[in-house]
């Protein structure tokens, strides 16, 4: 090989191996899904204070909140699959919660992203089929949909409507402190977002 | 029309297509028209402007070429990093990410390729063939089994469809490509010794 055959090879191997490293963050991250969760986690950013109304006709906002912290899950009630998992979690989180005594210091919040037929009556429905605690775990809606496809957008969730299925959506758990949203998990993950909150609460 | 004009007319055309028209965005509706259909096509009129360039400028290309191997260098690393799962979903969600899929499968994933892939000795081929089939049996099976979406933009069923696919394509290849191997133009010769038909094939890129 000649010698300029020799320095593009190994420009080009340079180049290609940091491309790859840095697209990946490190070999870490190969999902959107990934970078998503773990961009939450290095920059924390403020949620906006849009309204939301709740299944009594509260009103809230995603970036203020009279607890220490609050587990956002986003839900549609016609959900027949992973949001009726999500809500068989949130049931099971908030019994450990409330064993743990700490209850009072969190809020739950299941937020639709389905507003046109997701009103408030459905929504208590929703809260009833789970057993929910009032005013521990509530469900809310936004006002405009401007503002829900903003918040989507922001906290980088997919909606893909379907047709048997309703949505498929990104699902997970959001934790946030302070109106910015600290850690995303997995729905799956009941247990680390537990331990994360007891965590959080104790110091 | 010279031939290489043409080829360059109709690597343009197919370009605008598959990028500029709603075709493009029936092509990424769903991850199996995305990887398996616009990916490759993307690479397909890289090829095509490889193909139609003018000797001159292959000549001078070819001195920071030796044996192709720089050249498959860069087709790799840009084919790898558009099979990330994280760029496929940030190609559908932001325009510039986008425009530098299009530009970069063209530019450094189908002209490197054919400015290169005759030049490569034999054995430099094959391994790149090699290599192109267990990434697509690698990444089929992983579509294949994988409970989780790896694309935010994408069903779990499309996903798997992809996963088929590959494994199809990956089949359909390694018998294009083994048989040959076996029964062609690098079968031992009758009399014992293998003989390939061309052993340094005159590195020609255009």
């Amino acid at each position: 090989m000649n010698g300029s055959s020799t320095i593009a090879t190994i420009v080009i191997l340079a180049i290609g191996l940091s491309a790859l490293t840095v697209g990946t963050n490190g070999w870490s991250t190969w999902t959107a899904e990934a970078a998503r969760r773990q961009a939450v986690v290095e920059r924390p950013r403020p949620l906006p204070a849009y309204q939301l109304l709740d299944s009594r006709g509260e009103s809230l906002t995603l970036a203020q909140s009279e607890r220490d912290l609050t587990v956002v899950d986003l839900i549609y009630t016609q959900c027949p699959t992973v949001c009726l998992a999500m809500g068989a979690q949130f049931r099971q989180l908030q019994s450990e919660l409330a064993t743990a005594g700490l209850l009072e210091r969190v809020e739950l919040l299941s937020v639709t992203f389905d507003p046109a037929n997701d009103d408030q009556s459905t929504l208590s429905d929703y809260l009833r089929r789970f057993g929910a605690v009032e005013p521990h775990w509530r469900a809310a809606r936004f006002q405009d949909n401007d503002e829900l496809a903003a918040s989507l957008t922001d906290l980088g969730v997919i909606v893909i409507p379907e047709q048997s299925m309703g949505f498929v959506h990104n699902a997970a758990y959001y934790l946030i402190e302070n109106g910015r949203v600290i850690e995303i998990f997995d729905i799956e993950a009941r247990t680390d977002l537990f331990e994360a909150i007891r965590a959080r609460l104790a110091t | 029309m010279s031939k290489n004009q043409r080829l360059a007319a109709v690597s343009s055309g197919l370009l605008i297509l598959i990028t500029l028209t709603p075709v493009a965005s029936q092509l990424t509706s769903t991850m199996r028209g995305h990887v398996l259909l616009q990916i490759p096509l993307l690479v397909a009129v890289g090829i095509g402007f490889g193909r139609s360039l003018a000797p001159h400028l292959v000549r001078f290309l070819n001195r920071w070429n030796a044996m192709g191997i720089p050249g498959i260098l860069i087709t790799i690393f840009t084919i790898a990093f558009w099979m990330i799962p994280r760029w496929i979903d940030a190609s559908l969600t932001n325009t510039s990410v986008e425009w530098i899929k299009h530009s970069s499968l063209v530019l450094l994933g189908g002209i490197p390729l054919a400015l290169s892939w005759e030049r490569l000795y034999p054995v430099a081929r094959g391994a790149v063939k090699i290599e192109f089939l267990s990434m697509l049996f690698r990444l089929g099976w992983l579509y294949l089994i994988s409970p989780d979406r790896f694309c935010n933009s994408y069903l779990l069923e499309d996903q798997i469809w992809l996963g088929w696919g590959m494994i199809i394509i990956g089949m359909a290849l390694t018998l294009t490509w083994l048989v040959p191997v076996f029964f062609g133009e690098y079968a031992p010769a009758e009399t014992g010794h293998s003989s390939p038909k061309n052993p340094n094939e005159a590195p020609n890129a255009a």
